[in-house]
């Protein structure tokens, strides 16, 4: 990060290279194209670009380009419920159903499929926590609270989790 | 999880090994391109302390200015005591506000109290300091002539709002909404500061109903302001 602050061209490709897939898999959500993911991928590496100078070299760089993603995805999401609100839907589109569960599945899918049932902010935390491996200083950090917040969103996430989980279970031996 | 043979494979997978993403190859590479396009050496931001260090020398250079300018009539009608607690107060609200400030012009610095209950805090000391400390004056006293004060003090707000703005956005806020009420509460503060020291009417309803409000006139003024920029934003990048 302080090669690429000093223009160094490969130390932003090194960057873009191991951030890329990471930003990749925060900012995609259930609402998504992949094309909108792709936009909202790019518009983040702008913002990071033009604020590279208020990185410091002593701060952890996850939580500074995490808080960036985070609020590039709000802008993204804010000016889709613009658009949506403007819009007027010539067809009516198939209402979402509950969790259907598909056989074949990847375990990946399934995660993903729970994970977006929870709302927004307590994705992000698992997310952040679980899946980059931020610790809980550090998720703080890129979502602008407290670690006892934090925690807090982490424990009703998985409570929720676990209570799908325990649904779709029940479910599976049911059938 | 215990009972549960799925949940156990589930949570085993999301604490496993990390599984190479589907790689954006082409996004990849065109954001490396435009990177490359206008890499330019930038110099770090000074740290937390010396920026904050920054917005309370703004502050006092201009509280200095301004009580200089309207004349220290309120600080003469006030005794040591009160001086002296009224002081501490804002001058510790005045240095909260710019960590404040110098925190929000970077991304993912720490935050260990939520702004919120800072503003709370000082509302809540300030009244209290207000109330204990100065004499009550009746109602209609209170009523009476207090509107001048307001609104001169909301005019005193504004250039010092504006040049703290100036170095705010000098970092890279993330929240317009959230930046705007913090440069209000600045603002709001230094203008309570110049009336505190400068008002010759030092009763406790005066000063909570018609030196507070501009506090609070100012946060919720920064508050919308930020809201309109953000709108202004979000409309310029709409594709």
């Amino acid at each position: 990060m302080v090669r690429y602050q000093r223009a160094d061209p490969e130390a932003a490709d090194e960057l873009v290279r191991r951030l890329t897939p990471l930003l990749f898999g925060f900012l995609s959500g259930p609402t998504h194209s992949r094309a909108d993911t792709e936009d909202l991928v790019q518009e983040c590496w702008l913002r990071i670009h033009k604020s590279r100078h208020t990185y410091r070299a002593t701060e952890p760089v996850l939580p500074w380009i995490f808080a960036i993603a985070r609020h590039t995805g709000l802008d993204g999401y804010r000016r889709r419920s613009r658009v949506d609100s403007r819009e007027v839907k010539t067809e009516r589109l198939p209402e979402r159903t509950e969790m259907p569960e598909l056989p074949g599945m990847s375990l990946k899918d399934e995660l993903g499929r729970y994970l977006d049932q929870l709302p927004e902010s307590q994705k992000e935390v698992i997310l952040m926590l679980k899946v980059t491996g931020m610790s809980l200083e550090e998720v703080a950090r890129a979502t602008s609270s407290t670690v006892g917040a934090v925690k807090q969103k982490a424990h009703r996430a998985y409570e929720k989790l676990r209570r799908l989980l325990g649904e779709s279970d029940g479910y599976r031996r049911k059938s | 999880m215990t009972s549960c043979a799925r949940c156990r494979q589930l949570y085993s997978w999301l604490l496993g090994p990390e599984e190479p993403a589907e790689l954006p190859n082409g996004v990849q590479e065109l954001v490396s391109r435009k990177l490359r396009a206008s890499l330019r050496p930038v110099k770090p931001l000074p740290s937390t302390g010396r920026l904050a260090a920054r917005f309370v020398a703004i502050f006092g250079l201009f509280a200095a200015l301004l009580v200089a300018y309207f004349g220290p009539g309120g600080a003469a009608q006030m005794n040591a005591t009160q001086l002296v607690v009224v002081t501490v107060v804002l001058l510790a609200a005045a240095a909260l506000v710019a960590v404040s400030l110098s925190r929000q012009m970077v991304p993912g610095s720490v935050r260990r109290i939520p702004l919120s209950w800072l503003v709370g805090a000082f509302a809540a000391g300030f009244a209290l300091v207000v109330a204990v400390l100065f004499p009550w004056e009746r109602l209609p006293e209170m009523l009476a002539g207090g509107w001048a004060c307001t609104y001169h003090g909301i005019l005193i707000a504004v250039p010092p709002g504006a040049v703290m703005l100036y170095f705010a956005a000098r970092g890279a806020p993330l929240s317009y909404r959230s930046l705007g009420a913090t440069v209000g509460a600045a603002a709001g503060l230094l203008s309570l500061t110049v009336l505190q020291f400068s008002c010759e009417n030092q009763h406790a309803g005066h000063l909570l109903l018609w030196h507070g409000g501009v506090v609070v006139l100012s946060v919720a003024a920064g508050y919308v302001a930020g809201w309109a920029a953000e709108q202004v934003a979000l409309r310029r990048r709409q594709p």
